[in-house]
């Protein structure tokens, strides 16, 4: 276990990992929210 | 030692794959349908009437049994292993397949008959033949009781295990059944209370808008009961399998505790555009919906962390190198780690679906099965697949017959989901392409339809051919001569930080059952109060094709 430890600390690869998966979700729920909004208030 | 689970597993995961071949050759038929390559009149020679009864097969099979059967027949693999004990009480998950076989053949034979054309949600006013909905209650009654003999394993586990906690894999599977089982109580009331007997003719009507909420109590945790045992993979045993560890125990339990709480009281954002619920009601559902974007996310960077040791314990380095390095050669890991890709745009369309105002430009439209093919479609039985190049090998005691072809498998199914699902989910939000429609005969069909609905049926044509490879693998696997030299283990991945202890909180069912059923009776209570006090059987049934 200490040799994992001093070979790996932080998961740093996951958390680039996760920051491009949300950046992700904005750009992509907002191009829908967008579209939404392009149709107008009732449309 | 596990010699009658392991038969029991076999049963219920080839009955399974059996489902899911009939299942899933009719996709690839629907979507060339909407391209205008039209292969039911030759399918009415065997008895296929139309589109819309081609449609429900696939829809029941590939979401209801195909699941549900490899589910229970995963589970009763895994938790006898996990527990390091037989089942307790193997009679009863025998009487469990017996109930869910019976259950089957009783749905499928008026399905094929065209007697229950009425799709995968069987909402009323349309109307199937009686043993259609008896079938499908016994399905999940065989395995409500299959569920009783895993209680029963755990509880003889927990008397001889005095204050140890439980192995993660029986937990999260325990888990899994006690919310299924929770959650099956809507559909249970659905059909033995109101529409079984209007199908039978003993009451006149049906209220559509109460059955259709007490379908989606089911609906929705219905959707976690296929996830949860792809988690069980992801987190318990893909590390293993890829050289890692699982990279923080007590937050995979908690993810499991979460998702228990979390999965039932959420499902009228499928209801958002019903005229007849509250639409504060919608509102407390939509926030909690949103509430299970936290153990989503817990999820994916547990596993990726997982993974990311593996992949730099096999000499990966750099902040994204270790991918590289991951064991993309192996069938099951690569089929797993490309449904979590999937998986990952499916949860983005997951919340746009059940973002209370973006719902209504896509409600109804060919987004959704785009959203639903990455999540059932591919989170789930992609992940499936991958199990079972390891899991069929160790049942049947042959080695995978090829694990290159395993591997083409994983990438065709990958490649066909990507691009069937980006037409759908563009022709349904941009378009407003409706779903459940036979578009080739849509008189209403745009012309600017077509390039979107072509890439799509390339995509359906792809998932086909890697269905096929999935197939001629597993047949080949079964059929061959050669034994395994070596046999194979269930992986079972290490802790990481093994020595850190559990709290045991995370091991205990009261607090979170009291949980559960407090934000149920809080969410669904007052809704039902509402539409059970206004309800008015008046329907009558409707049979459309």
């Amino acid at each position: 276990m200490d040799k994992d430890k001093k070979e790996y600390k932080v998961p740093a690869g996951t958390i680039t990992i996760l920051v491009i998966f949300v950046l992700l979700i904005i750009a992509l729920w907002g191009s829908a929210y967008l579209t939404l909004l392009s149709r107008g208030a009732t449309g | 030692m596990y010699k009658t689970s392991d038969k029991l597993t076999a049963w219920f995961i080839g009955i399974g794959m059996a489902t899911l071949f009939v299942g899933g050759s009719l996709g690839p038929i629907q979507k060339l349908e909407h391209v205008g390559i039209n292969l039911y009149t030759a399918l009415n020679s065997i008895g296929l009437a139309s589109y819309y009864q081609g449609l429900t097969i696939h829809a029941v099979l590939n979401a209801l049994v195909w699941t549900t059967f490899f589910i229970v027949g995963f589970f009763t693999f895994i938790i006898p292993r996990s527990l390091e004990k037989p089942l307790t009480m193997p009679k009863l998950n025998v009487l469990s397949l017996i109930i869910m076989v019976i259950g089957l053949v009783m749905a499928a034979i008026p399905i094929l008959l065209n007697l229950a054309t009425v799709l995968f949600t069987f909402y009323p006013p349309l109307q199937a033949n009686p043993f259609f909905y008896i079938g499908l209650v016994l399905v999940v009654v065989g395995s409500w009781v299959a569920g009783y003999g895993f209680y029963a394993t755990y509880l003889s586990w927990r008397k001889e295990h005095k204050g140890e906690q439980t192995p993660l894999i029986a937990l999260g599977s325990i888990i899994t059944m006690v919310m299924w089982q929770i959650a099956t109580i809507g559909v249970a009331v659905e059909l033995l209370v109101f529409v079984i007997p209007w199908s039978f003719g003993l009451v006149a009507g049906v209220d559509p808008q109460l059955a259709r909420t007490f379908f989606w109590f089911t609906g929705h945790p219905l959707v976690y009961f296929w996830l949860l045992p792809a988690y069980i993979s992801w987190y318990c045993m893909m590390p293993k399998q890829a050289g890692g560890k699982l990279f923080s125990e007590p937050l995979a339990r908690l993810v499991f505790w979460l998702f228990l709480a979390l999965s039932v009281p959420v499902g009228l954002h499928h209801q958002f555009v019903d005229p007849g619920v509250p639409q504060g009601w919608k509102i407390v559902h939509f926030v909690l919906t949103f509430s299970l974007f936290v153990p989503s996310m817990i999820t994916a960077f547990t596993v990726i962390a997982s993974l990311e040791i593996g992949g730099r314990a096999r000499g990966g380095t750099g902040l994204l190198n270790w991918v590289r390095h991951l064991p993309w050669g192996n069938p099951s890991f690569a089929a797993q780690n490309l449904a979590m890709i999937l998986f990952a745009f499916g949860g983005i369309s997951g919340l746009t679906n059940s973002s209370y105002n973006l719902n209504l430009a896509i409600h109804n439209t060919m987004w959704v099965p785009g959203h639903f093919h990455l999540t059932v479609g591919s989170a789930v039985t992609l992940t499936f697949i991958g199990i079972a190049y390891w899991l069929v090998p160790m049942l049947s005691n042959k080695p995978l017959w090829s694990a290159k072809m395993g591997v083409w498998q994983a990438w065709t199914w990958f490649v066909g989901m990507l691009l069937m699902s980006n037409a759908l989910h563009i022709i349904g939000l941009n378009l407003s392409v409706p779903r459940r429609t036979m578009l080739g005969a849509a008189p209403y069909a745009a012309t600017d339809w077509q390039p979107m609905l072509i890439e799509a049926a390339i995509g359906g044509t792809i998932l086909g051919i890697s269905g096929l490879l999935f197939y001629i693998n597993m047949v080949g696997t079964v059929l061959q001569k050669k034994r395994l030299e070596t046999p194979i283990e269930m992986p079972v991945a290490e802790v990481y930080h093994a020595e850190e202890p559990v709290p045991n909180w995370l091991d205990a069912w009261r607090p979170w059952i009291v949980v559960t059923v407090l934000l149920i009776v809080v969410a669904y209570g007052p809704v039902l109060v509402n539409l059970i006090s206004n309800m008015q059987l008046t329907s009558p049934g409707f049979k459309l094709w």
